[in-house]
């Protein structure tokens, strides 16, 4: 995109149908990248009603995204049926219980389970039939743990489902049953579910089982939530290098899990926006450090191996991680080879998640493709600029209502896990710890950043730019291909996938080979009125050159 | 409306049934160029659209009023000015349509007032139709046809028509209302209209937006829907005709058109199997005094032949049918015409209009006892019924794919959600051609499972 001119009229282009206070709030949510400087960029502001946002609500983030892939954790909506329905497995968040021990095998994510709220409960309050339910589930099922997720309507008539969750508790003996205030109204976007969720499972659940797990080289991966088998790919290449997964937040995770995810030695963050919290508390509470990691994009994966090991530091698992690496690039390798011919020089748009927008540009990168535009759905200012924009950005109304955990060492299960030394050797060799540059810095300059991209926005990019392939979701799918571009979903990889890892990696690479490649919309427009406009065009213009008959066809 | 049907447990697992807000959102998009706009959390929004597209595989735009917690202090109405006003801005729509949802009606906005204002303030802005579908109330079904009558109810005779705008025809002209159906048997519809020389406003029409081609140049709204015209005429129609359950008075659109503008009105279930197709057309010939065209005798013909050819597959065969109050009613009568012995037939909805149905209707040929019919029923309550019952086959939606999958007994995807099989919207199941192709679905689930199942002479089934 060097053409700035034409950039600049795209941006205005956007803007144009806003009325004039929803274009200048807009329009600091649109930068052109300038790799060099520091630029500021407007994220994680309400969305504009009527404004036909990606977002999605607060009990999402929570209920959906975070809890929803944990398998033994029983999900209670309460609320009216809608939410419990639409959230029903429609992450596609995959759990597997193969080879598991009995106690790990119980899984609840194939269930919806809701309070069902009727106006009766809406006018008399719902507390009763919450109660109700909590024990009819358990009764039912005898869980280890329940969730009770909060919708709209719960947070106005006032149901304390913490108080009935904290009875539960008691009465159960057994059970532990703990509630998350996640009312859809509440955040800005699915984000403010994120932390909500996670704030609750790190008061309820973190550290609460003191079994201590066996194993070398102890890690948990957060913010990775098993989209199309990604973790168990991940899992399986940890395994290979000799590395112990003590938990993963949260996908194919189990309660047992996460309680003793505490004796971890290293916690390796993938997506940074959903789960930086967490990883934060975890340090300050029990002493374990966080690195970013990333495992979408061979290269990336083979970094993020490095990272780990260079970590712990142990000769051992160094080699073993760089026989793994070199034993899993030669199917990539040939994948690569294979593809590139075809994707090579194209260009591609990304607009989703929190993170996927910039981890999948190391895929794009593989494939020799330009990510021309990129941005996330709920992302906030630290993803796109950077951590260190954090401690400049103003806590806002819409923050300050999500409760923001007062952690303190906790005396007895805190270990020191490195000494102040050992860190500032491995910073000085490269090794970042808390750190997190963001999307902006990997970007080319002159490329478009956007956001909370609008529907409307959307479809003017496709309009001026046709890229070869747009990453987005579901509600933007069929909208995007209604235009002759291939749209890819980056929340269920259309079905596809796993794509992290090496194995992932060569199943994008396929993937996108085909899709840009396809001759499907080629076939738009019968041959007999592609005639007529070819005769019209003849008579009128006998220069026109062919490749725009075509597309005028 | 009775008291709704209790349920055996105070929660719900595995529901049958989605919220008002997403028929009402479904609805509105059979209007020409009408966005929705749902009254509430944006969530309400992104879920339905997300649930829709899935179904439709088509682009569904749905906006929001975004509500913030001070919204939810102060009451909506300046966020749905808002959310109208940069509807219209943005995508020029000739119909605003917005849908309550429970945070709205929790807090208890009056929307038709605040659509008084906003109008007032804003003469430029095009109807805005509102309807009130709180999601504790009720089910999508519901939403649904309160959206159609919410319609009606604001434009038909409302607004003043140009000249041509008034409808001109040598034939009668029809108002046609259907339930939940799929944009296929909507075109069937249009086609028998067209044959019998009807003219005929369907609502909601929504054949080519939530089925449409591919687009050679960008539209802000997708093309086709009922015209915004032709629903403001509704009230010069000769009469009109309800197709579905036998639903309350105050969700039907027919019943509300006579009442206020004397159309004479009249209802019938939805055309699948040769009763209710025959009836189907007889009262189209009636209302509007038209003839049954000799094609459909043909098909109808065609169909008889096929139900002998499908008997010997289908006869005694167990069925368990679940879905929608209409989509239920229609499977159940066909199931009985074909020789099948519907055991179990559940719908997620309350109303009690099901049961009120089937119970009338004759005891099947192959049925011994009477159906277990169910409402307010969910997948778990149904889970224990049918493992006992060990039918031969399901009918029903995508999310009925859980028992069938544990219980090894096949499902047949019929009516909303269908996510997890392909063409969803070309489904045909109304009218003679209609109800072969579902017929040639189930015959052929039911030998695909004879053959699978064979260990010897599996050649010809």
């Amino acid at each position: 995109m060097a053409d700035t001119v034409k950039t600049e009229a795209v941006i205005d282009k956007m803007l144009e149908k806003y009325p004039a206070k929803v274009a200048r709030k807009r329009k600091k949510a649109i930068v052109v990248n300038d790799k060099d400087a520091q630029q500021e960029i407007q994220a994680n502001v309400r969305t504009v009603p009527g404004i036909i946002t990606q977002r999605g609500c607060t009990y999402a983030g929570c209920k959906g995204v975070v809890l929803g892939p944990t398998r033994d954790i029983v999900n209670l909506t309460h609320g009216p049926i809608g939410c419990g329905f639409y959230s029903w497995l429609t992450r596609r968040n995959q759990t597997s219980v193969q080879g598991q021990t009995p106690e790990n095998q119980e899984n609840f994510m194939t269930y919806c389970f809701s309070t069902d709220m009727q106006d009766s409960n809406i006018v008399f309050g719902g507390e009763k039939k919450l109660r109700q339910s909590i024990e009819e589930v358990y009764e039912l099922f005898h869980p280890k743990a329940i969730g009770v997720f909060a919708t709209c309507p719960v947070g106005l008539i006032g149901d304390d489902i913490h108080q009935v969750s904290k009875e539960c508790t008691q009465k159960f003996g057994d059970c532990n049953v703990f509630a998350f205030s996640c009312e859809g109204y509440k955040g800005v976007s699915q984000s403010a579910g994120h932390h909500i969720a996670n704030n609750q499972l790190f008061k309820h659940v973190i550290g609460t089982s003191d079994d201590y797990p066996e194993g070398k080289y102890k890690i948990n991966l957060l913010g990775e939530y098993n989209i199309g088998g990604d973790a168990f790919v991940i899992e399986d290449i940890l395994e290979k290098c000799g590395i112990t997964l003590l938990s993963t937040m949260s996908g194919n995770s189990t309660y047992k899990g996460f309680a003793s995810s505490h004796h971890a030695d290293l916690n390796g963050i993938m997506c940074h926006r959903s789960i930086n919290y967490v990883a934060e508390m975890m340090e300050t509470k029990y002493g374990i450090p966080w690195i970013k990691v990333n495992f979408i994009g061979a290269d990336a994966s083979a970094k993020s191996l490095r990272k780990i090991a260079q970590y712990f530091g142990d000769k051992e698992l160094i080699d073993r991680v760089e026989k793994v690496i070199s034993e899993e690039m030669v199917a990539v390798e040939e994948a690569r080879k294979e593809v590139l011919p075809k994707t090579e020089g194209k260009k591609a748009m990304l607009f989703v998640g929190g993170s996927r927008a910039h981890h999948y540009q190391e895929l794009f990168k593989e494939l020799g493709m330009k990510s021309m535009a990129a941005g996330y759905e709920f992302g906030h200012r630290g993803d796109y600029e950077g951590r260190e924009v954090l401690p400049s950005i103003k806590v806002d109304a819409d923050s300050r209502n999500i409760e923001e955990l007062t952690v303190v060492k906790d005396e007895e299960k805190f270990k020191s896990r490195i000494s102040e030394e050992q860190k500032t050797k491995l910073e000085k060799a490269g090794l970042k710890f808390r750190d997190y540059e963001g999307l902006m810095s990997d970007m080319e300059s002159d490329t478009l950043v956007i956001d909370d991209l609008s529907h409307f926005e959307m479809e003017v990019l496709i309009k001026e730019y046709k890229p070869d392939v747009f990453c987005a979701g579901i509600k933007e799918k069929y909208a995007v291909q209604k235009m002759g571009v291939p749209l890819k979903q980056l929340h269920s990889y259309d079905y596809g996938g796993p794509y992290a890892g090496f194995e992932g990696a060569v199943n994008f690479y396929k993937d996108i080979a085909r899709m840009t490649n396809s001759k499907i919309w080629d076939l738009i427009g019968a041959p007999w009125e592609k005639e007529k406009t070819l005769s019209a065009s003849v008579v009128h213009d006998t220069k026109k050159p062919e490749k725009e008959e075509k597309e005028s066809a | 409306m009775d008291k709704p049907i209790e349920k055996p447990y105070a929660h719900a697992s595995n529901p049958c049934r989605q919220c008002m807000p997403l028929g009402a959102s479904w609805a509105f998009k059979g209007i020409e160029s009408c966005m929705p706009v749902l009254h509430g959390s944006q969530g309400c929004a992104t879920y339905i659209r997300r649930y829709m597209i899935s179904h439709f595989r088509e682009p569904i735009d749905i906006a929001s009023s975004s509500f913030d917690e001070t919204t939810v202090i102060f009451g909506g109405e300046a966020n749905l000015e808002k959310a109208v006003l940069n509807v219209h801005r943005q995508y020029h729509p000739r119909v605003i349509g917005i849908g309550t949802t429970c945070l709205s009606e929790t807090i208890g906005d009056d929307v038709d007032r605040f659509i008084i204002r906003i109008r007032d303030k804003y003469p430029e802005l095009p109807p805005l139709i509102p309807v009130s579908t709180p999601s504790y109330q009720g089910t999508q079904e519901e939403g649904f046809l309160r959206t159609v009558q919410g319609t009606v109810k604001t434009l038909a005779g409302q607004y003043q028509l140009t000249e041509e705008a008034i409808p001109q025809s040598d034939g009668p002209l029809l108002n046609l209302f259907m339930p939940m159906i799929t944009p296929a048997d909507i075109r069937w519809l249009k086609e028998v209209l067209s044959r019998m020389k009807i003219k005929g406003t369907l609502l909601p029409d929504y054949s080519d937006t939530l089925d449409g081609g591919m687009w050679s140049e960008f539209h802000p709204m997708p093309p086709g829907g009922t015209a915004l015209e032709q629903i403001i005429a509704m009230d010069r129609a000769d009469g009109s005709l309800e197709l579905g359950s036998d639903y309350p008075a105050e969700w039907r659109p027919g019943y509300y058109l006579q009442k206020r503008f004397g159309v004479p009105n009249a209802r019938c279930g939805l055309p699948v199997g040769i009763d209710s197709t025959d009836h189907f057309l007889s009262i189209l010939s009636e209302i509007t005094g038209q003839e049954i065209p000799g094609a459909c005798e043909q098909a109808r013909s065609r169909l008889i032949d096929a139900y002998g050819d499908a008997h010997k597959y289908l006869f005694g065969k167990k069925v368990v049918l679940f879905g929608d109050t209409s989509t239920v009613e229609a499977l159940y009568r066909f199931a009985s015409e074909v020789g099948l012995d519907p055991v179990l037939c559940f719908t997620g909805s309350p109303s009690g209009i099901l049961e009120k149905t089937l119970e009338k209707l004759p005891l099947p040929e192959a049925s011994a006892n009477p159906p277990l019919i169910k409402e307010n029923f969910d997948f778990g309550d149904a889970e224990a019924l049918i493992e006992e019952l060990q039918p031969d086959l399901l009918i029903g939606n995508s999310k009925g794919y859980k028992i069938s999958r544990k219980m090894d007994i096949p499902l047949l995807r019929v009516g909303f959600p269908i996510h997890d099989r392909f063409g969803a919207s070309r489904q045909r199941m109304l009218g003679y051609e209609g109800t072969a192709s579902l017929l040639d679905r189930v015959v052929n689930e039911v030998m695909e499972r004879k053959q699978s199942k064979s260990t010897v002479g599996y050649t010809y089934i």
